[in-house]
């Protein structure tokens, strides 16, 4: 099941674009991270996948038979909402039968039909034991594992999720994660998955669709998109990046020296010692931050810039990193662009 | 006071002896006061006389017509109300603000002007009066002419109750039932309803206890013929212009005792609707 969007346009007035020329096709079975900031237009692009919204230009075509015009009640596609929009007066079994039960009459099933497509769906979600709860009585994970199932139980095409991870707290956050990645693995329904948090998208999803101000950066591996920005913007939001200002390009990058613009993420500065080729600067100060160390630098021109070095290379660097040493710096990988914006 | 019963809990919240004052002051003055009087008045005389005058034939008509036509009207308000609260809150189409603002009418207007009004186009030679005339209903000076009016002034009772409740309800249900599949008949029924009901049953409530004391649009309307068309508190007016002050207290007190009943239950039932929808 594959989903392709050909220019989709939106727009909300005759100046604000939503979303402004998206371009991107899905592959069968993969799990896509859609990711920008607000604003970016990534949600109002899952709600036109699912019929939600309607463009204003551009095709969207599943599985090579266009959709554009179908209604979200034609298309057959899962989704699960950020606040999960559970039906508070159901209980969690009536929620997940929800879509069995508003079938047509000729496709309508038995009540043991129902239950034998519902129960296994709890299941699967390890929700069996709370099937006669109303979703007031749930916390917030089990709701979403309950809106999960009832987007599942229709047999939808593809499945969408808006940010399925918002309005959970960090442990349950992560546990969720995993879970969601390994039934993606075992249910093999092809999934597209809004979020801002680009640590969530680089390690949940097969690729990742990096969009700003209603286009598309970039769509590519973790790896790709990471390690090979194709623009600064990819660049500065999945981690930190340094513009490297012209005066110490030459130092800082000495192997492309000029041209358009160089980025450098913290932990690819390299500490040389002293007097030696690099940028001379000073170890201001240096903070924990998990597994690695930062440490804040000052320049010969007052300027701070920030580096990182894995926690293991630190204890080696000791002696030159004690605040007030003088360390040269280097970067070990830069990141092109033709032109800074 | 160790566990004992405390009147107050003290709270973060400043000046509850003033409010509570004022609040109390307020019910006592403004409610029960005038309610006790009628009661005192109405126990001044004779049981039998009071049986006589508060179950009189003429008197039993006047609740049968007052209570039934706002039960009627109120049944088919909530349900007029209720889609047109909907379509209010959840569509958007030109003159949406005209038509929110027109609801309010029955509200503003003189129910004397709504009388007069409701009288001109129910009557025999009225625009409403013409299309029923060949199917043989009379509406104008007839129990149906009564029914009318009240129709006419609790619709907005059910529609501002429901807006508020409707646009808090989260469009992501209703979007959430389109994806399942589900249509938008079987949307509104299956999700909208039950979310709504408890505010529906409040507007039926509301719209009803003002149907039963309405006054000045109905006798316009109804003919006023005793025993046929003589609404509850048409009647307490004609037993005081006939200086029968204990038959009109006897009369009032019946229609209070039934106002309250019926409103107990729409308590109970909007509880028990709200119980059901989260627990």
């Amino acid at each position: 099941m594959a989903i392709r969007i050909e220019g989709a346009v939106k727009r909300y007035g005759p100046k604000v674009a939503a979303i402004d020329g998206v371009t991107l096709e899905t592959r069968p079975g993969e799990l896509l991270a859609l990711l920008g900031p607000s604003g970016s237009g990534k949600t109002t692009l899952l709600r036109a996948i699912a019929g939600l919204e309607f463009l204003d230009a551009g095709r969207i075509l599943i599985d090579g038979d266009d959709a554009t015009a179908l209604t979200a009640r034609e298309r057959r596609i899962g989704f699960v909402f950020q606040n999960y929009a559970l039906f508070r007066h159901l209980s969690v079994f009536e929620n997940v039968a929800f879509g069995l039960r508003a079938r047509p009459r000729r496709l309508r099933l038995t009540e043991a039909e129902i239950r034998d497509r519902v129960l296994p769906l709890l299941r699967t979600v390890q929700m069996e034991e709370y099937a006669e709860r109303k979703p007031a009585a749930l916390s917030g994970g089990q709701r979403q594992r309950v809106a999960l199932a009832r987007a599942l139980a229709i047999e939808p095409r593809l499945l969408l999720l808006d940010e399925p991870f918002g309005a959970l707290d960090a442990k349950v956050r992560r546990e969720l994660r995993r879970w969601l990645r390994e039934l993606h693995d075992r249910l093999g329904l092809s999934t597209v998955f809004v979020t801002h948090d680009q640590e969530e998208a680089l390690e949940l999803a097969d690729r990742v669709a990096i969009l700003n101000q209603g286009r598309l950066e970039q769509l590519g591996t973790p790896h790709e998109v990471y390690d090979s920005p194709a623009t600064p913007f990819v660049a500065e939001f999945l981690g930190d990046a340094l513009r490297v200002p012209p005066r110490l390009r030459r130092a800082l990058v000495p192997d492309r020296p000029h041209g358009g613009l160089a980025m450098v993420r913290p932990h690819d500065i390299e500490l040389l010692p002293p007097g030696g080729p690099g940028v001379p600067a000073i170890v201001r100060r240096t903070a924990s931050r998990g597994g690695a160390l930062l440490v804040e630098l000052e320049l010969e021109d007052g300027n701070r810039i920030e580096a990182e070095i894995a926690r293991g290379d630190a204890h080696e660097a000791e002696g030159r990193i004690a605040p007030g040493t003088r360390v040269g710096l280097r970067a070990r990988i830069a990141h092109l662009f033709d032109d800074a914006p | 006071m160790s566990g004992g019963f405390t009147f107050h809990r003290p709270t973060a919240v400043p000046a509850f002896g003033p409010a509570f004052g004022i609040a109390m002051l307020g019910t006592g003055l403004l409610v029960l006061l005038p309610l006790a009087a009628l009661l005192l008045r109405a126990a001044g005389q004779s049981f039998d006389s009071f049986v006589d005058a508060a179950f009189s034939p003429r008197a039993m008509a006047a609740y049968r017509l007052s209570f039934g036509a706002s039960l009627l009207a109120a049944g088919v308000n909530a349900v007029v109300g209720t889609v047109l609260a909907w379509v209010l809150v959840r569509y958007r189409f030109p003159f949406r603000r005209i038509v929110d603002a027109l609801i309010d009418l029955p509200f503003a207007l003189p129910t004397a002007v709504a009388g007069v009004a409701l009288t001109t186009i129910a009557a025999p030679d009225g625009i409403l009066g013409r299309i029923a005339e060949p199917f043989g209903i009379k509406l104008a000076f007839t129990p149906f002419g009564v029914f009318l009016a009240l129709l006419f002034i609790g619709l907005p009772f059910v529609v501002r109750t429901l807006q508020p409740v409707l646009q808090d309800l989260e469009p992501e249900l209703e979007e959430a039932a389109a994806l399942l599949g589900a249509g938008r008949a079987s949307t509104f029924l299956r999700v909208v309803l039950p979310a709504i009901a408890p505010a529906a049953a409040t507007g039926f409530a509301l719209a009803f206890a003002r149907s039963v004391g309405e006054y000045g649009s109905v006798i316009f309307i109804a003919g006023n013929m005793p025993m046929v068309s003589e609404i509850a508190p048409l009647l307490i007016v004609v037993q005081l212009e006939q200086f029968q002050y204990g038959a009109a207290t006897a009369i009032a007190t019946v229609l209070l005792g039934a106002s309250l009943a019926v409103l107990l239950v729409c308590v109970v039932l909007q509880r028990r609707l709200e119980r059901d929808r989260v627990a």
